[in-house]
This record gives structure tokens, C-alpha cells and sequence, in this order.
């Protein structure tokens, strides 16, 4: 018996570490962490901001394994909220811009001018679609 | 006589609002051309505000030439050379700087978490880890430690190789790979920088 458990063993680790490798790769190439960097002129931090994602790719994958509970209350889970919010908001539009669908569309459309309305539409568009998910089936129901 | 210059693409500069060749331009000259050279006058700003200023290779090799016609000139830097003026020394508080850097990393802390779970749950995980558990061990369990267990130690050591470093440990010098996608992203905005104060240049003349 001793011998699958080996198997499964070998199995795990070796999907843990090409997952690890494909979600991770993927969030640094798509290159939100530069650019909050950027933005917040904290380049020479960049590397927190590494240990950050291995923290919290640990503590994730913590919680599959053993699904536990940590008791903050409404407000600090709120807050937690707000921070997944942000960050899954800059990955949207990294992934649009990667794929460089602002400049293709606006240069089809012969827009020079404006993007920046472009931009607010984007992100008022995203708050109310992901609002709309969440509140209108309440409303309904 | 022979003249090499070379700049760098981007240079901040505080306070000051003449600027001079020594500022922005490392330069190999005979030596008593040397000074004259750095003390000629590039760009002189404007108005006391922040803004950035491109200055072309040209404009210096031209103002060079006005003063000493026979050098030869051999840049090896940078051809568009980007300035950003400041009216006053940047200041920054200490405590600004570290309320900042604690903001984005709790983003990016609940953020990863939030992506592996959502990951997790999206290619539905544990379904896949009981699966390959019943495989190899003939019966179905709700949680195969003996699977998990090893995926969440991989997890992280393929998160640690990756970035090859850990907390407060770095294994090597080399940048890791989100300090390489900075640098790009760096070059990118000068870039698009240049260019784009190039093109405001051309609509005023």
C-alpha cells in the first residue's frame, strides 16, 4: 500500500508546484504588482510585495485543505472585501490592456481624444455589473 | 578633436531651473573643453511648476557645435533624454511611504489569496484530488490529506522558486521576475513619454 501513497504524493507536489508556477506567473506577467508600484512610487518595496503573494497563495491554499475560520467581525471583513476588490479590479484591466483592447477599439473607432471617459465607462461599467450580480437575485427574490 | 556624451533616458531634477549639460550628459572630452562643455546651457524652465521636459540629442550635439564647430561628437546614450523638474526638493514623509506600501501589500495579500481560492474552486479541486485519490487508493474520501497535504507544500515552494525569494531571505542578486516586468513597464512609459512630448513639441512649432 505504501507504494500509491508514494504515488499520491509525488502527484500533489508535483501539481502544487505547476500551479503554483501557472497562477503566479500569470499574476506577475500580467503586471499589476508594477504598476500599483508605479503609481505609488514604492518600487524598492516590490519584493514585499512578493512575499505578500506567497503569503497569500499559502493561506489560501491553507484554507482547502483545512477549511477553518478566522472571527475579524463585519467591519474588518468589509475592508478584506474592499482589498479583493481592488486587486481583482486592477486584474481585469491589466488582462484588457495586455490584450490591448482599449488602443485597438478606440484606434478602429479613429478616437484620439477621451480615453479617459473610455477608461470611466470601463470601470462604472465593472462596479455595476459586479453589484448588479450580487444585489439584483436578492432584489428578486 | 573627439567627444563622447552620454545620458541616461530619464533625470529628476529638483530646485534649479537652468539646466546645464553636467545635469543630465556624462561627458569624455580634451580637458580643456571639458568644463565649458558641461556648463553649457540646455533648457531653461519656464515656469516654476512640475512638469517633464524632453530634450533631444540633437539639441545638445547642436548647442556643442554652436560654441566648438570642430569636434566630432559620438553619442552612446540615450536619444531622447526625459526631465522632470521638480520647483521644490521632493519630500516625502516617512510615514506616508509606509502606509502606502502596507495598502498595496494587504491588496496583494487578500488579492492572491482570493485568486487561489476562486482558482481553486473554478477548476473545482478538491472533486479533482478525490478523484486521483480514489484512483490509486480504490475508495472515495472527503479529504485526501495525503494528497493535499504534499499539493500545499509544492504550492508554495513552486511560489518561492518562482520568485526566488523568501520573507526577508533573497537565495540570489539577480532582479525577480516582477522587478524585470517593473523595469519593462518603466522603459515603456519613457517610452510613451518621449513620444508623446515629442509630438506637443511638433503641434506648437
Amino acid at each position: 500500500m505504501w507504494w500509491r501513497k508514494l504515488i499520491l504524493v509525488v502527484i500533489g507536489f508535483g501539481a502544487g508546484n505547476i500551479i503554483a508556477g501557472g497562477v503566479f506567473a500569470f499574476i506577475s506577467a500580467l503586471g499589476m504588482i508594477p504598476r500599483m508600484a508605479n503609481k505609488s512610487k514604492t518600487r524598492q518595496y516590490i519584493s514585499l510585495y512578493e512575499d505578500c503573494i506567497t503569503i497569500g497563495g499559502a493561506f489560501g491554499t491553507l484554507y482547502m485543505v483545512f477549511p477553518f475560520s478566522i472571527p475579524v467581525g463585519a467591519f474588518i471583513t468589509g475592508i478584506i472585501g474592499l482589498l479583493a476588490g481592488i486587486f481583482i479590479g486592477v486584474t481585469a484591466v491589466c488582462l484588457a490592456e495586455i490584450t490591448d483592447v482599449i488602443p485597438i477599439m478606440s484606434d478602429r473607432a479613429n478616437i484620439q481624444q477621451g480615453i479617459a471617459f473610455l477608461l470611466l465607462a470601463v470601470a462604472i461599467g465593472k462596479t455595476l455589473g459586479s453589484l448588479a450580480q450580487w444585489l439584483v437575485p436578492i432584489i428578486i427574490s | 578633436m573627439d567627444i563622447y556624451i552620454k545620458c541616461n533616458t530619464k533625470y529628476i531634477i529638483e530646485e534649479k531651473r537652468q539646466i546645464r549639460v553636467q545635469d543630465i550628459a556624462e561627458v569624455i572630452a580634451p580637458p580643456q573643453l571639458v568644463n565649458k562643455i558641461q556648463q553649457l546651457k540646455l533648457l531653461e524652465v519656464p515656469v516654476s511648476k512640475q512638469k517633464t521636459y524632453v530634450i533631444s540629442i540633437m539639441d545638445i550635439i547642436k548647442k556643442i557645435k554652436n560654441d566648438f564647430p570642430d569636434v566630432e561628437i559620438t553619442n552612446i546614450g540615450s536619444e531622447d533624454i526625459l526631465i522632470e523638474y521638480h520647483p521644490q526638493k521632493i519630500k516625502e514623509s516617512k510615514i506616508w511611504l509606509y502606509v502606502k506600501v502596507a495598502f498595496i501589500a494587504f491588496i496583494v495579500l487578500t488579492g492572491s489569496t482570493v485568486a487561489i481560492i476562486s482558482f481553486h474552486e473554478d477548476v473545482n479541486m478538491a472533486k479533482v484530488f478525490q478523484d486521483i485519490y480514489k484512483i490509486f487508493m480504490g475508495k472515495k474520501v472527503d479529504h485526501p490529506y495525503i494528497i493535499q497535504i504534499p499539493y500545499s507544500i509544492g504550492l508554495i515552494l513552486g511560489i518561492v522558486l518562482f520568485f526566488n525569494h523568501l520573507p526577508f531571505i533573497r537565495f540570489s542578486q539577480e532582479p525577480t521576475p516582477i522587478e524585470v516586468e517593473m523595469s519593462l513597464y518603466a522603459k515603456d512609459v519613457e517610452n510613451s513619454m518621449v513620444e508623446m512630448l515629442n509630438n506637443e513639441k511638433e503641434g506648437t512649432k
